[in-house]
């Protein structure tokens, strides 16, 4: 792997094209899908990369693939967002006169490990270590207090809209009632959400994947309003 | 909405199209949703409807449906006067089926009949449940739009 396609650990990034605009004749690497896949707007490059147990040299590589073909966007961080998106990035400074040295997140096309002059607060890095334990995730010095963000192993895994139509259809009592409370449940749904993620038109029949969390969250929201149950795990693909 | 209402308003409304020419039967395509910009063709025949769910019910036809209908009736003219009075005439269908299908606590407004450059301002909802038709080489679309409920948290 090169060594100019590193990606700085704490970025964070989100899709640039929704699941069901990517092109047809698209072709990615497995492990290019993997990270695509892992995306949620929410995680740094760092957590994804120790989730999916990527080295750092091939976590940003696919990563700047995935860019260079528009697939991925960085997303801007405020301050706050951006320490705590640091805080996640094993080897990177974890006291306030470390992140003040050494630069927030260290430089970020240097391995993180050399990066900082503050070494007594630095811990080493495992390229394969594997996800920390929610308790063990955060370790950091008193002098900066920077708040937790969801690990990665709380990601949900996407979520089948035909799987979630054909739920709220078989509790009607006929295809055609089915759908009329799939429209209710959608109705329900802010427009802009449903723009956000490419969803302009929608067949019954048809199948996308949602990886945004809130539409998903919306969604199961609505739908339980709608039909009075839950959805199934079985929406979600990983759950199949 | 009750879906025996809307099967009721959709069976009745493709009945019209089967009358007009018995050997040309209208067939109803799979339904699908539409978020965002709104379903519509070059003409527009709409009722609003308030009850349980505020919203839309409209029929939007191409040209080329409006120019078979002129046909059937007998009108040589194809023009946009006679288009838009073909319009007019589907509004008036429109709105006599939404009073036969959805009775008791829905209040049915007055039929409007929209042409181009009028469909452009018309305020719908965001969300509709899109019901097409074909008939005689066209297809328009038979369209439900609903608010999303006041009730709605």
């Amino acid at each position: 792997m090169s060594a100019d396609r590193q990606v700085p650990a704490a970025a964070v990034f989100e899709l640039a094209l929704a699941v069901d605009r990517l092109p047809a004749d698209l072709r990615l690497r497995s492990l290019e899908w993997g990270v695509f896949f892992a995306v949620t707007g929410r995680h740094t490059v760092a957590q994804i990369g120790e989730h999916l147990c990527l080295r750092p040299a091939d976590r940003d590589e696919a990563f700047a693939r995935l860019v260079e073909l528009g697939l991925l966007a960085e997303r801007p961080l405020s301050a706050g967002e951006y320490l705590r998106a640091a805080s996640t990035v094993n080897g990177e400074p974890r006291t306030l006169s470390g992140f003040l040295t050494a630069g927030l997140a260290g430089p970020p096309f240097q391995p993180v490990a050399s990066a900082a002059p503050d070494v007594s607060v630095l811990e080493p890095i495992s390229d394969f270590e594997p996800l920390p334990l929610p308790e063990q995730e955060i370790v950091m010095t008193p002098d900066l207090p920077i708040p937790t963000i969801p690990t990665i192993h709380t990601l949900p895994p996407p979520l089948s809209l035909q799987a979630v139509m054909r739920f709220v259809v078989d509790q009607a009592p006929d295809a055609n009632a089915g759908q009329l409370d799939v429209y209710r449940a959608f109705v329900r749904l802010d427009p802009q959400l449903l723009k956000r993620n490419g969803i302009t038109t929608l067949r019954f029949e048809e199948d996308r994947l949602l990886t945004d969390p809130d539409l998903k969250s919306a969604l199961l929201k609505s739908v339980e309003q709608v039909v009075g149950r839950s959805c199934p795990p079985e929406v979600f693909v990983a759950a199949r | 909405m009750d879906p025996q209402q809307l099967q009721l308003f959709k069976r009745i409304t493709v009945d019209y199209f089967s009358k007009l020419s018995p050997t040309d039967e209208p067939v109803l395509e799979p339904p699908y949703m539409q978020f965002g910009a709104p379903a519509l063709l070059d003409y527009a025949s709409l009722v609003r409807i308030r009850g349980e769910q505020d919203g839309c019910l409209y029929l939007t036809s191409p040209v080329r449906l409006l120019h078979r209908l002129l046909q059937i009736h007998g009108e040589t003219e194809v023009s946009d006067r006679t288009l838009r009075d073909m319009c007019r005439e589907l509004s008036n269908v429109l709105a006599g089926n939404a009073s036969e299908a959805f009775q008791g606590g829905w209040e049915i407004s007055v039929p409007r009949s929209l042409g181009p450059g009028e469909l452009s301002g018309l305020e719908l909802p965001a969300s509709a449940f899109v019901m097409p038709i074909r008939w005689s080489g066209a297809t328009a679309l038979l369209v439900v739009g609903l608010e999303p409920s006041v009730k709605d948290p």
